[in-house]
């Protein structure tokens, strides 16, 4: 009674062994055409054409519709402008119907999802080839798209004097309509009045004769 | 590649002084062999695993043994979500680690929530609530190459420490001065 | 080299030596006697060679305590030197100890690119040029770590135990030769002393696991002794069946009935070894006997495919997961210390030692008329063919672990004791049969003819 079982494991087991180690020295002695390691610094891969990267800004496309901004599940664009195609903003960042003041991209958050391209209507955002955005300081990681440049806190700066400057426009806008208003009433009561004194006078008129 | 660097150089690392002989040689030999820790908790541990695979070999740089142990490794990789769950061994793990240490922290989710960030209530919003994190690479997940320029920049810190004064990781500005 | 004559050597006296040709003749001839070629002491000549350096070179006056260097240097290579005994204790320990850390570097970068180029990748190779200063930066990484001591570990254990391992290791090069005569001391028990001494090293992992205090490190503890002790049996019997059919314990002698012995023709010996006298091909159950040892040594060594006292997604790296920094690069340095030296050993019983197999090789320096260089040349082409043999042994060695997975407890239990246990027992009870039989033959004759 021989234990064939035994021996025919034993025979499996070496002649696997045999087909492996033989895989391995194949790829070890054909090293050359087998290589496959891109090495990075000095080597660089292709980037496909979608790929879905760092944001850029056609600045003088965009309408300040907000879209891309309510689309993002994350949140992490803000924008703010002004509206009225004339540029109200002094050295502002002129869109197409608007001037924006600011338009970041926060990394710390942004998930690379690319769905604010989607619904932006004259397609001027987009995201790019390049993904390198690391750093050692989180502050450091929002991309202000105006200026292809780190947000950084002069550019705050400028958001809060355009703020200003937006709140001061506003305050302008209101009180140039108020008084708009406020003179057309008064012609429309003189035109009431002189309307009145006519009617008056006919009446007048009709009954001295 | 790095836009950050190329417009506004990090204060940290920008001019590179030379220091002692001494001090140079350490941390040039420091910072070639940095070991990984095993630490991939979701997608991103995916990316990371192709780091290290043949197509960009992490192995390149010295950081090819990943360790299972944190004893014996230096670069903390968080790679993926930190629910609550997993929090206290996070923190477990790197108290576990032997100084000098650093922590790279990979992905949306662990800078500030990633995805989860708005409705995630299982999710730890950012890993440097538990631990002091030196990198943040954002990606969802970050390419191959992110990571490893994410490494160049650890390995970049290491090598402006001085072997006298171990306090090298506190002094990050309290106030971003603009270049 | 033989600590004995080494040590006689720097102790005597002998005639004016000036030069390096005087210094090997003298050196070559046996207790320094001037009868060139009676008697060729392989180790004796690296004496010859230490002894005429520290003779000649002088440390520039320049530097601090250069007259008390320079008073020592001559004093250990002038006649009756003040530490005989201690100069060559010191010699032939450094000698050894920087021949593992030298293989450990080696080793460790050569793993990394062996295994990096299986895997369609390149490995280290920022470091230096190709990264062959890898492992030097791991080194210097290691030593300035943090020291972590658990809480609750128990100390004295926790510290000693690397150095036990490390010591295990250490302590079996001590019978091993590097080449023809070039070995630390030739016991006559020394196949017997690895095979004991190995026990040491069990014993040191035994103490790192347990004294972490971690229950990961237990169960790899656990595991790693019954691996190491069951494994120690099929290696016990392939040695036993060697010492059987060469007639000694001593490695210098198993070597020498492998080929062509230096023995001057006095002692009755001609040499015209060939690849076909080597051990493995000395019965039919000889080549059977060398799988069997080399699969259980890897066992030994901890190596893939047996490394379950290292799983990572195991046992989070097995019995050294607390050690960390210095303590755990004498782990490692154990561990690829211990792959030389079960090459080495496989050579030395099992391949033919430093014999390579070509008969004009073999020859090189041997003979009543050769001259010093002739003999300087056959040494190191011996010290040449150990070594490489050895290293093709370790490359085999790493390239099964970069191939096959590791293997379950169970599956390692059934493979100790269901196979290679009887298989192992069959083979030395057919060589005991052949030697019986044939009364001592081998089947290809041997390589030595005694006249």
């Amino acid at each position: 009674m021989i234990p064939c079982a035994y021996f025919m494991n034993i025979f499996k087991v070496a002649r696997s062994i045999w087909i492996g180690m033989g895989i391995t020295l194949k790829y070890f002695l054909n090293h050359k055409k087998t290589l496959c390691t891109i090495q990075y610094p000095k080597e660089k891969d292709l980037i496909p054409a979608r790929h879905r990267g760092i944001h850029y800004l056609e600045t003088e496309k965009c309408v300040m519709c907000w879209k891309c901004s309510d689309i993002c599940p994350v949140d992490c664009i803000y924008i703010e402008g002004v509206r009225g195609a004339d540029g109200p903003l002094q050295g502002g960042y002129r869109g197409q119907k608007a001037t924006l003041s600011k338009f970041t991209v926060d990394y710390t958050v942004c998930i690379f999802c690319g769905l604010c391209e989607e619904p932006c209507p004259p397609k001027c955002i987009w995201l790019g080839p390049e993904f390198d955005y690391h750093s050692t300081d989180r502050t450091m990681m929002e991309k202000n798209l105006l200026t292809d440049e780190v947000y950084t806190e002069g550019d705050e700066v400028f958001v809060e004097w355009a703020r200003g400057e937006n709140d001061r426009l506003q305050e302008e806008k209101k009180k140039q309509k108020e008084a708009e208003k406020a003179a057309k009433e008064a012609e429309k009561a003189a035109a009431a009045a002189a309307e009145a004194e006519e009617e008056g006078s006919d009446a007048e008129g009709e009954s001295a004769e | 590649m790095n836009e950050i660097e190329n417009r506004n150089p990090d204060p940290l690392t920008k001019n590179v002084i030379f220091m002692s002989a001494i001090d140079d040689v350490i941390n040039a030999t420091r910072a070639n062999s940095v070991w990984p820790l095993t630490f991939g908790l979701a997608c991103c541990a995916i990316e990371m695993m192709a780091t290290g695979a043949a197509k960009y070999d992490l192995d390149r740089f010295g950081s090819g043994p990943f360790r299972g142990t944190p004893r014996q490794s230096d670069l903390m990789i968080v790679a993926g979500t930190v629910t609550h769950k997993m929090a206290p061994r996070v923190k477990r793990l790197y108290d576990q680690m032997p100084e000098p240490k650093y922590v790279i922290a990979m992905g949306g989710c662990v800078i500030r929530g990633g995805p989860y960030v708005k409705h995630g209530y299982h999710v730890v919003k950012g890993v440097d609530l538990l631990i002091p994190v030196d990198v943040y690479i954002p990606g969802c997940p970050p390419r191959p190459e992110a990571l490893l320029e994410g490494l160049f920049k650890v390995q970049k810190l290491m090598k402006r420490e001085k072997i006298l004064d171990r306090t090298r990781r506190t002094t990050k500005p309290e106030v971003y001065q603009p270049v | 080299m033989n600590l004995f004559v080494f040590t006689n050597f720097f102790a005597q006296t002998g005639k004016d030596l000036k030069n390096l040709g005087d210094y090997a003749e003298a050196a070559s001839t046996k207790w320094g006697l001037a009868e060139p070629g009676v008697y060729y002491e392989g180790g004796l000549f690296f004496a010859g060679l230490i002894k005429w350096l520290l003779s000649t070179t002088e440390v520039s006056s320049a530097l601090p305590f250069a007259g008390t260097v320079n008073g020592l240097m001559t004093s250990l290579a002038a006649d009756g030197s003040i530490f005989p005994e201690l100069g060559g204790l010191l010699i032939t320990i450094g000698v050894v100890f920087g021949f593992v850390n030298v293989f450990a570097i080696g080793a460790v970068w050569s793993e990394r690119k062996v295994s990096a180029h299986m895997q369609c990748r390149l490995g280290p190779m920022e470091v230096g040029p190709h990264g062959l200063l890898q492992t030097v930066a791991d080194g210097l990484k290691l030593l300035t770590k943090e020291d972590i001591i658990p809480r609750l570990a128990d100390k004295p254990l926790f510290a000693i135990a690397p150095a036990v391992v490390f010591a295990g290791v250490l302590m079996r090069f001590v019978p091993l030769p590097f080449g023809d005569k070039l070995i630390a001391s030739d016991l006559d028990l020394g196949l017997f002393f690895i095979a004991a001494v190995g026990a040491v090293e069990v014993l040191g992992v035994i103490m790192a696991g347990w004294a972490s205090n971690n229950k990961w490190s237990l169960f790899a503890t656990i595991r790693t002794a019954t691996q190491m002790v069951s494994y120690e049996i099929p290696i016990g019997i392939a040695f036993v069946t060697v010492i059987l059919c060469s007639g000694s314990f001593s490695l210098m002698e198993i070597v020498n009935q492998q080929g062509g012995s230096l023995l001057s023709a006095d002692d009755g010996y001609t040499y015209q070894g060939w690849v076909w006298h080597w051990n493995l091909f000395r019965n039919p159950f000889m080549p059977i006997l060398g799988i069997v040892y080399f699969i259980a040594s890897l066992a030994e060594c901890k190596r893939a495919p047996f490394d379950l006292p290292e799983a990572e997604s195991e046992l989070v790296s097995g019995f050294h997961t607390e050690y960390s920094g210095m303590r755990f690069a004498l782990f490692f340095l154990a561990e690829y210390a211990a792959m030389y030296l079960v090459a080495a050993v496989a050579v030395v019983i099992f391949l033919g030692g430093w014999w390579s197999g070509i008969y004009p090789l073999d020859a090189l320096g041997t003979g009543p008329d050769a001259t010093i260089y002739t003999k300087t040349l056959g040494l190191l082409v011996k010290v040449g063919v150990f070594l490489s043999k050895a290293f093709a042994l370790v490359f085999v060695q790493m390239w099964i672990r970069w191939t096959l997975p590791r293997i379950r407890l169970d599956q390692m239990m059934y493979v100790c004791w269901k196979v290679l246990l009887p298989i192992s027992l069959l083979c030395f009870v057919g060589s005991c049969l052949w030697e019986l039989v044939s009364g001592g033959a081998s089947v290809f004759g041997f390589g030595i003819v005694v006249e």
